[in-house]
């Protein structure tokens, strides 16, 4: 591919426009700005007695 | 919205690149959705019928109204590249906005001034009326740190691909 003249070095980006990137990129932004993420916050609470380590395997 | 006035395409699908328009009316229409309804992709039916129940009233148009125009102008003051486009005069030159439009420095523009970006911009003034509307000055105030520019890292492999 020919380069043009005088232009810079840099690869052409393009901005996608379906949902999932842009939820994503929202996301993103939520945090930056000391928001917490809308997944995260709606994702359904982690069932504590599921997530603890059995005292055997933590002994390990 | 102030980084738009007499900047919106009315008619045509795409604010081209010689144009001195930086959004379509289709475009802030997509805004105004998300930023209601927190979701841009409703149809149009379903949109009409939760925008009547929203705004079913003149105090109830005034107040939804008033709140996004309240966001969008603190917003524009907050990020400094729509600041910019802001505050350019009526009659700059159309090189002048595609210069900071499509600035190279910034991988060639900046989400913000893209549909996209406006979505997400609509997305988060959605979520801040919802939950943080007695402090949601502060964190649009915050949107001004974000770094906007296509090239930056934030975007990467979400809503900015390389062509």
């Amino acid at each position: 591919m020919m380069k043009r003249k005088g232009k810079p070095d840099q690869p052409a980006l393009r901005i996608l426009q379906s949902a999932n990137p842009i939820s994503r990129a929202a996301d993103l932004v939520r945090v930056e700005i000391g928001l917490r993420p809308v997944d995260i916050a709606l994702a359904p609470q982690a069932d504590p007695q599921r997530e603890s380590v059995p005292p055997a395997l933590a002994a390990v | 919205m102030s980084a738009a006035a007499g900047r919106i395409e009315p008619a045509s699908k795409t604010a081209g690149k010689n144009s001195p328009k930086l959004y379509t009316a289709n475009q802030v229409r997509s805004f105004l959705k998300e930023f209601l309804t927190g979701s841009w992709q409703l149809a149009d039916d379903e949109f009409e019928n939760r925008a009547q129940r929203l705004l079913s009233t003149d105090e109830k148009f005034e107040h939804e109204m008033g709140k996004a125009v309240g966001y969008i102008n603190r917003v524009t003051e907050a990020i400094p590249v729509l600041r910019e486009l802001a505050h350019l005069k009526a009659d700059a030159p159309v090189s002048k906005v595609a210069e900071i439009r499509d600035d190279p420095a910034a991988g060639g523009g900046h989400v913000c001034v893209s549909a996209t970006g406006l979505v997400i911009l609509g997305r988060i003034g959605h979520d801040l009326f919802e939950r943080h509307s007695g402090d949601w000055q502060t964190f649009a105030d915050r949107l001004g740190t974000v770094q906007w520019q296509k090239s930056a890292q934030i975007w990467e492999n979400n809503v900015v691909v390389p062509l």
